[in-house]
């Protein structure tokens, strides 16, 4: 399918939402609507973009949009679904959800997996920035290796989240969905690409969209594109589609960059550059990437069939 | 008991100043408490801060609807908050300003105290945080608390160089506050009530019915720096506005006289070897900002690929 622009429906998320300045998430969310048009019906789970866009009594929503609990947000998408079809409505739009990475890979997970596992006509978004951040940056299953949060701390004895990011997407690829994606907000090309496909199947589809949070992660404000960017030419986010079971269409990265380059503008993994013993984390770090690119990169190299749906 | 109200923007250290005030008071021997407003605080956001000082027991624990006090960190919140809602009749407002208290916008018959902490910060601090300084013209302005224990509450909180840089600032402010005069404000302000209802079966159900309504926010007014767009040179790529999260850049086509003329000035600029050829084609389209809302995040200046795009400072 070929990705379109339509920059007349650019402000289906309206301006005057509360986002911090150069908030990924919110940007993640413009191209997101860019991509789907105004046909959509729109669950969001509790995190910053339910904050900062439905503030009683604003709105910044131009689509249909539903405020979910923080933990339900595919089985509240679960039930539009189906109640679409009960009311013959289906054509009407398709039901999307949108959620942080908490709400996703942690507390919404076993939601996650019924809708998954019943065959709804849902695509579900997570914007992963990383943490909880609405509640002030605490870890979530996705915080990769050595983030300092306010729930893990770099100190004396610790170099911060001791865990790298749960795989989320081979999780969701498990429950045997044709479709699973992830892109980075710093794509808007292939983030517009997927959506449109992922919308496209009339089963469920999982897409996990990386999304840098100047405050949480603590960069300048202007460099939220260039630090997505920077992830996916590091290594340390791989952009990938999972079709019909089949990992495909990895992205390659032709000019690999040390992942210091990534690292040392981030406030949250500052500490490394400072703490003895913080070179061989990042070595650490460095031999992550070099594994992910090996990983997905050796298996693959192979186009995308049809979608089977 | 005393009660200050902070007003600032989230990132300024509103909840900083009400923590610091509230430890100075302690040195001062009295009771005194610190508290933030719950709510949407992103940086650049209007948020408020709370601080009650007493020399008995304070045993009140709710926001504070009628201020003794109001210090406003950033003298732009005066058009987006109500600032002096509920301001006790002989209350002090300590505003950030470089203007005279007749010229900030706020109501004759209000104490207004101005003091340019932002031009006092950048001079001793080398950074536009005024929390502290405004502290400093606080104990100058209401004598509620001694200048020492300002410092001392700032040296605890920010030790080493950082501290005292900050208390030289708060220093002063509080020298030009206790030289400048007071006049005794004579009205009281209304207070802010929240709606009251007749009947629970009244009150709106938790749906916001309509869409987009956001845009009576003007989230501009959270701006330090604006984006600056070099239409001459624009190759008209639309990656300002494909990267913008708060849908401040529109695109606007140019339609008769206004196109050709648009083109034929982009000509010339193109045949005096001023701009490529790329930007004079498509000099008809214009990409332009929405200052209404714009938060200057610089993002677009990012990620233009020309370096069309240059961040200045907002006047203010
Ligand atoms: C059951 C429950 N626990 C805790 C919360 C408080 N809470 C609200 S948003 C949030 C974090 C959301 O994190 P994430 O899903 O990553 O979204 P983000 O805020 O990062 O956009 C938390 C913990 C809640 N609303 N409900
Ligand atoms: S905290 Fe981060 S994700 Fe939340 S609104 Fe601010 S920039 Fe966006
Ligand atoms: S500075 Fe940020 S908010 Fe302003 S127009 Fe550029 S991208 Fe949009
Ligand atoms: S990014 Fe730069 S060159 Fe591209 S449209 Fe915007 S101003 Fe013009
Ligand atoms: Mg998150």
């Amino acid at each position: 399918m070929q990705a379109k622009y339509d920059e007349q429906s650019i402000d289906l998320l309206a301006s005057g939402h509360k986002a911090c300045a150069g908030c990924g998430p919110a940007l993640t969310i413009q191209a997101i609507l860019r991509a789907t048009g105004a046909n959509v019906f729109v669950a969001n789970a509790t995190g910053c973009m339910e904050i900062i866009s439905s503030q009683y009594p604003q709105s910044a929503w131009k689509v249909p949009w539903i405020h979910s609990l923080f933990e339900n947000t595919a089985a509240v998408a679960s039930g539009i679904e189906v109640a679409l079809k009960a009311l013959g409505r289906s054509e009407e739009g398709k039901v999307v959800v949108i959620a942080g990475d908490g709400g996703t890979v942690d507390i919404g997970m076993q939601a996650i997996s019924g809708m998954l596992e019943r065959g709804h006509n849902v695509c579900y978004i997570c914007y992963d920035n990383e943490a909880y951040m609405n509640t002030g940056n605490q870890r979530s299953g996705s915080t990769p290796l050595d983030a300092s949060t306010t729930t893990s701390p770099f100190g004396k004895r610790s170099f911060g989240n001791d865990r790298p990011k749960k795989n989320m997407p081979a999780i969701a690829a498990a429950h045997g969905i044709s479709y699973v994606a992830t892109s980075s907000v710093g794509y808007p090309r292939d983030l517009t690409k997927k959506v449109q496909k992922g919308i496209s199947v009339s089963s469920p589809a999982y897409l996990q969209i990386h999304a840098p949070c100047n405050i949480g992660w603590g960069f300048d404000s202007a460099k939220t594109i260039e630090i997505a960017r920077l992830a996916v030419e590091t290594g340390l986010w791989m952009m990938y589609e999972i079709v019909n079971g089949e990992l495909v269409n990895v992205m390659k990265v032709r000019n690999q960059q040390p992942v210091e380059e990534y690292l040392k503008l981030q406030k949250r993994f500052a500490h490394l550059f400072k703490m003895p013993g913080g070179d061989a984390q990042i070595k650490l770090i460095q031999e992550l990437a070099n594994n992910n690119l090996k990983k997905y990169t050796v298996e693959t190299q192979k186009e995308a069939g049809e979608i089977q749906t | 008991m005393k009660e200050v109200r902070i007003h600032g923007r989230g990132g300024q250290g509103s909840v900083t100043a009400a923590e610091l005030l509230a430890v100075a008071a302690f040195e001062d021997g009295k009771f005194s408490q610190a508290f933030p407003f719950f709510g949407v605080e992103r940086r650049g956001a209007p948020v408020t801060a709370f601080a009650r000082l007493s020399d008995k027991k304070i045993r009140l624990r709710s926001q504070i609807y009628e201020p003794d006090y109001v210090i406003v960190q950033d003298a732009t919140l005066i058009s987006a908050v109500d600032v002096t809602a509920g301001l006790k009749p002989d209350g002090i407002v300590i505003v950030n300003s470089e203007k005279s208290a007749e010229d900030v916008g706020l109501d004759a018959g209000i104490d207004v105290r101005t003091i340019d902490a932002t031009g006092i910060a950048l001079d001793i601090i080398g950074r536009p945080i005024v929390n502290t300084t405004l502290l400093g013209a606080f104990a100058g302005a209401t004598g509620e608390i001694g200048i020492d224990s300002i410092k001392q509450s700032i040296l605890a909180r920010f030790p080493g160089k950082i501290g005292e840089v900050n208390v030289q600032a708060a220093e002063k402010a509080y020298k030009l506050m206790t030289s400048a005069k007071r006049k005794p404000s004579k009205k009281s302000r209304p207070r802010k009530n929240g709606t009251a209802y007749e009947s629970h079966e009244k009150i709106p159900i938790g749906a916001i019915g309509k869409p987009g309504t956001s845009e009576v926010t003007r989230t501009g007014d959270w701006r330090v720096f604006y984006p600056e767009f070099d239409m001459d040179q624009c190759s008209r790529c639309g990656k300002c506005l494909e990267s913008c999260p708060d849908a401040a850049i529109h695109k606007r086509e140019l339609t008769g006289r206004e196109a050709t003329e648009a083109l034929k000035r982009a000509e010339e600029l193109e045949k005096a070897g001023k701009i490529k050829k790329a930007a004079a084609k498509k000099a008809h389209i214009l990409y332009e900002l929405d200052p209404m809302y714009c938060k200057g995040c610089g993002i677009c200046a990012n990620e233009c690929p020309i370096q069309g795009i240059k961040m200045k400072l907002e006047e203010k």
